[in-house]
């Protein structure tokens, strides 16, 4: 029996060019001390035990171990317009970027190795791939494409192969449930929530929407680490969309005190990292969709 | 009778012992009477030379027995004449009057003897008496002309002679008056008669003339047509009037002047007028011209044209004299004004016995710049200084300046600027640029001092050519705003995040700054670090913008967030106002805002359990704001496939929990905290070899924590 203190997650601090934990819960949270700093950009898996950073125009792999340590994987050179995506389970994380033709090339990094591979190129046109939705499970990319000729949701296996699944409908963001089976994706066609099931390759199931016809995108998806909540954000309004993913309930609305630029999934149930575009200078955005609240995490933190 | 003397003591030969003083002297003049000692001097003065002054003198017998006077004389020249030749006998008491007059034969001063012979019942034949001065003023008039100043005599029924002189040419002669008596004149009045003639430089009258002394004033004569003219000055004096005749000639010009525009219509002009140029900026030139006419019937030769001034004023275009001009005949003269510094000039243009007085103001500057203030404009010289009052920072110096064009001709401004010390000063209401003043145009414009800290400062405001130096001082603040802050309740709970806004309660015309730093006081004995504004930290800047009542933040935003932690205990929020030059403008700290958090029973926020290496660990997290934990309590639900014992364990944590609280690594997390409780199962040995899971045995746990202040809602884990 022990009492300890409460921490709920890890975050990118921009500010400082670190990765740290944040300490406390949403209302009473701050950073803590860093734990990889001199970082230009980082990608923090789901689960906030690994992360994907990019320093000094290096690409790397990192693990965060229990006590605040971290080992590394080198991915190599960092290409331009690099991005990464992490699976649901953490378990892997893809980096995708534009080759000299325009087509994309992807590495693939699963966190229990030591290596990454790849580059694998693709025959998908980077700037055209709207979305990307890992699952480490089936070691396959799902991409969302908006192409005038070859428009649709692709399955890109990590080999390279990759399989057209539906070429009717414009996706703009995806993202995989908890247990990867379902993929949720929205479309601006029509502003509307699909669901598909990929155990069944069901066709997609339209979800109740409550969406602007003045929609417009960049838009993020993102489950919460439990699954039972959607969020989906856009960057036409100060609000986002929160879906309760067991009911056919019509979405919370939550007003926001600026554009939303993206969301991601974090920490424990219900949380949500937000970024907008008009926020307390440096801060951190904390979601809690149990309670529709935001949350910051104070900027420039003390050392400790 | 004008007799009022000051009385000398002499002794006066001849005259007695002065031991014998039964005889006493006193003298009634004009209505005063007064003593005269024995062997003293009574001065008799009379109005004039041939007019008389009169006394009665008194002889007081002073004895105690009788006096036989004897004898009474006057010892002197005939202008003195005694009243009396009476020989009473005075008993104690006793006066004995007698008239004594003085005629002033001359106006020197003469002497006589008043000797009273007296003899005492039983005593010797004695004398007593006093001296007598007489004297008398005398008024001599002089002359002297301008021409030489020599003095002339004037006697009363003379003549003073002036010079001839064209008509509307003044002359004039300085008369004197000179008292050459023995005694003062008084002169009651003095006056001119004829249309022509005047009195110039008179004093104040009536006055006295000492003895020896004299006073002047001038005769005027200012001729309107030619021909001899006459006139009386008469002076009102010592005896009869003083009056002698002026006499003055006057002749026609012979020249005739017509000031000739460039447009518009010909001015006729006298001799000895003025002519006014328009002002002249220095170094430019103002011209005029003027045409002589001979009028006469005959021909007049000119025998030249010149200036008392050639420095300022020129004439350009002379002919060769002498010059003989025709009857009807004409000469045009130019005449510039080339002033060479600023200020009034004036020349004399003489042409031949003819005089005209040029005249005109040099202007070292087209414009004039003027400060206004409570007294009117003041004049800035150029290149001066434009003062401003003393100014305290937060309020505003102004200096209201006026621009006149001063010249004749229009004047235009192309631009202006300002070499700012400080940004303290700004010009505010200029007209338009480029600006045109007409000839005695102004236009008006403001320079406004809004100082941000103390001290002296400086700046240059240039308009074209025009340069002006600001000088002002500022002074500490003497007034305030108060700052407010507001957006928060006073009392608030743990893990709230509150906007904040800072208000001053009136503006100020410059930028304002300054912080809001948190401090926290727990009850607990330990700093909460998660107390913290949005933008990280415990202190957060702010800027009031001049003339805003309200604060911005970073990201211009009017708010600022703050954290109230997990820890109970009082936040405080203390301000801090300065200028943007950092001049301290508190105190504020009555401002300071207080948000108290209230200790609280313990809230949960999450229940899980995990396994590790067999052991399952329900675990809570939550919050206790004073930083205790008391018990958790723990239900279980049992499924019912297997027997189930105790349901419902309570679990002291206090122990722990002070172990934890205590340590320095559990500040980081204030009041929260995640307990942590291992969970064995004893699987009865007949169940031993079935493989059972947890959620074979509980369908849910539920937990909730207590602390001195109460027991936390409960959480329920339902086992999967």
């Amino acid at each position: 029996m022990q009492v300890s203190g409460v921490t709920s997650g890890a975050l990118f601090d921009p500010p400082s060019g670190s990765i740290r934990q944040v300490l406390g819960v949403p209302g009473g949270a701050r950073f803590g001390s860093p734990i990889v700093s001199g970082l230009d950009n980082a990608w923090i898996s789901p689960d906030g035990k690994s992360a994907v950073t990019l320093a000094a125009g290096q690409v790397s792999g990192i693990r965060i171990q229990a006590d605040g340590g971290y080992s590394t994987t080198p991915w190599g050179p960092a290409p331009d317009k690099f991005k990464a995506v992490w699976s649901r389970d953490g378990k892997a994380a893809v980096g995708i970027y534009p080759q000299e033709d325009g087509t994309a090339a992807f590495q693939v990094w699963r966190v229990e190795q030591s290596s990454v591979d790849g580059p694998i190129p693709i025959t998908l046109v980077y700037a055209s791939i709207r979305s990307l939705a890992v699952r480490a499970r089936t070691s396959e990319i799902f991409a969302a494409v908006q192409d005038a000729n070859a428009g649709g949701l692709y399955s890109v296996a990590f080999s390279g192969n990759s399989s057209q699944l539906n070429s009717q409908i414009g996706l703009e963001a995806l993202a995989l449930d908890t247990v990867d089976t379902l993929l949720y994706g929205f479309t601006s066609t029509g502003n509307t929530l699909l669901t598909f099931n990929t155990a069944t390759d069901s066709l997609p199931v339209a979800m109740p929407a409550q969406v602007s016809t003045e929609v417009t995108c960049p838009c993020s998806l993102a489950p919460s680490t439990d699954g039972g909540h959607l969020a989906l954000a856009y960057a036409a309004t100060d609000q986002l969309l929160v879906y309760e993913t067991a009911t056919a309930n019509p979405p919370a609305v939550i007003l926001l005190e600026g554009r939303p630029e993206g969301l991601d999934a974090y920490g424990s149930a219900g949380l949500f990292t937000l970024a907008l575009r008009r926020q307390d200078a440096a801060s951190a955005l904390l979601l809690d969709v149990k309670s529709g609240s935001v949350y910051f995490v104070p900027a420039s933190p003390p050392a400790n | 009778m004008r007799a009022l003397h000051s009385i000398a003591l002499f002794l006066l030969a001849g005259v007695g012992s002065l031991s014998a003083q039964v005889i006493q002297f006193r003298v009634q003049s004009s209505g005063s009477v007064f003593a005269v000692p024995n062997a003293g001097t009574l001065t008799m003065a009379a109005p004039a030379r041939g007019q008389t002054a009169e006394v009665t003198v008194s002889a007081f017998y002073a004895g105690a027995k009788a006096a036989s006077i004897l004898k009474t004389e006057l010892l002197g020249t005939s202008d003195y004449a005694l009243g009396s030749t009476a020989t009473p006998t005075l008993q104690p008491t006793d006066i004995y009057s007698f008239p004594v007059r003085y005629t002033a034969s001359t106006a020197n001063a003469t002497q006589a003897l008043l000797v009273v012979t007296y003899r005492e019942t039983g005593g010797d034949i004695a004398t007593a008496g006093f001296g007598i001065s007489g004297t008398a003023p005398q008024v001599v008039a002089t002359y002297s002309l301008p021409s030489d100043n020599n003095a002339r005599t004037l006697a009363s029924g003379g003549q003073l002679a002036l010079p001839p002189v064209p008509v509307y040419t003044p002359a004039q002669a300085t008369v004197t008056l000179n008292n050459t008596g023995s005694a003062t004149a008084t002169i009651t009045g003095i006056t001119a008669s004829g249309s022509v003639f005047d009195l110039i430089n008179l004093p104040l009258l009536p006055l006295t003339i000492d003895p020896a002394r004299s006073i002047s004033f001038n005769v005027r004569f200012q001729p309107t047509d030619p021909g001899s003219l006459a006139g009386t000055v008469q002076v009102n004096g010592p005896g009869s009037p003083f009056v002698f005749a002026v006499t003055g000639s006057a002749y026609a010009a012979q020249l005739s002047y017509t000031l000739v525009p460039d447009t518009g219509t010909p001015t006729a002009v006298t001799a000895n007028s003025t002519l006014t140029f328009p002002s002249t900026l220095v170094g430019q030139q103002a011209s005029l011209r003027l045409r002589l006419a001979n009028q006469t019937p005959s021909s007049f030769t000119l025998s030249s044209i010149s200036l008392s001034d050639s420095t300022n004023f020129q004439l350009p275009t002379l002919p060769v004299f002498p010059l003989i001009l025709a009857s009807g005949a004409s000469l045009d003269v130019q005449a510039n004004f080339v002033p060479g510094k600023g200020g009034i000039f004036n020349s004399q243009l003489r042409i031949g016995n003819d005089s005209i007085l040029l005249t005109g103001a040099g202007l070292s500057s087209a414009l004039d710049f003027s400060v206004v203030g409570p007294q009117g404009e003041t004049l800035i010289a150029p290149g001066g200084t434009i003062p401003f009052p003393i100014t305290a920072v937060g309020t505003i110096g102004t200096a209201n300046v006026v621009i006149r064009n001063k010249t004749s001709a229009p004047v235009t401004l192309t631009a202006w600027s300002l070499a700012n010390d400080r940004s303290a000063f700004a010009v505010t209401g200029t007209p338009q640029f480029p600006l045109t003043l007409q000839p005695s145009q102004s236009a008006n414009f403001s320079v406004q001092f809004t100082p941000n800290t103390t001290g002296p400062f400086s700046g240059t405001v240039v308009f074209d050519t025009y340069s002006y130096t600001l000088v002002a001082s500022a002074t500490s603040p003497s007034s305030i705003p108060n700052l407010t802050i507001a957006g928060a309740p006073a009392s608030v709970t743990a893990l709230q995040q509150l906007p904040l806004s800072v208000s001053i309660d009136k503006v100020w015309p410059i930028d304002l700054v300054g912080d809001l730093t948190l401090s926290f006081d727990s009850g607990a004995f330990t700093i909460d670090p998660s107390v913290q504004f949005s933008t990280g930290g415990i202190k957060v800047s702010f800027k009031i913008p001049a003339g805003s009542l309200k604060a911005t933040f970073a990201n211009s935003s009017t708010l600022v967030r703050i954290q109230t932690g997990s820890v109970a205990g009082e936040i405080q929020v203390t301000p801090t106002l300065r200028t943007a030059s950092s001049l301290d403008v508190g105190p504020v700290s009555a401002s300071v805002l207080r948000l108290t958090v209230a200790p609280a029973a313990p809230t949960l926020f999450s229940i899980g359990l995990t396994t590790t290496g067999g052991v399952y660990l329900v675990q809570v997290t939550g919050i206790s704001t004073p930083r205790s934990l008391g018990h958790a309590h723990l239900k279980f639900a049992p499924t019912g496939k297997i027997p189930f014992g105790t349901t419902d364990f309570t679990v002291d944590l206090t122990a722990v929990s002070n172990a934890w609280f205590r340590t320095t690594t559990s500040n980081s997390y204030g009041g929260l905290f995640t307990v942590s409780i291992p969970v064995s199962l004893t699987i009865p040995t007949s169940l031993a070899t079935t493989a059972l899971t947890l959620a074979d045995v509980f369908k849910s746990i539920t937990m909730d924590v207590d602390n001195s202040l109460g027991v936390s809602a409960p959480l329920t884990l339902t086992v999967q």
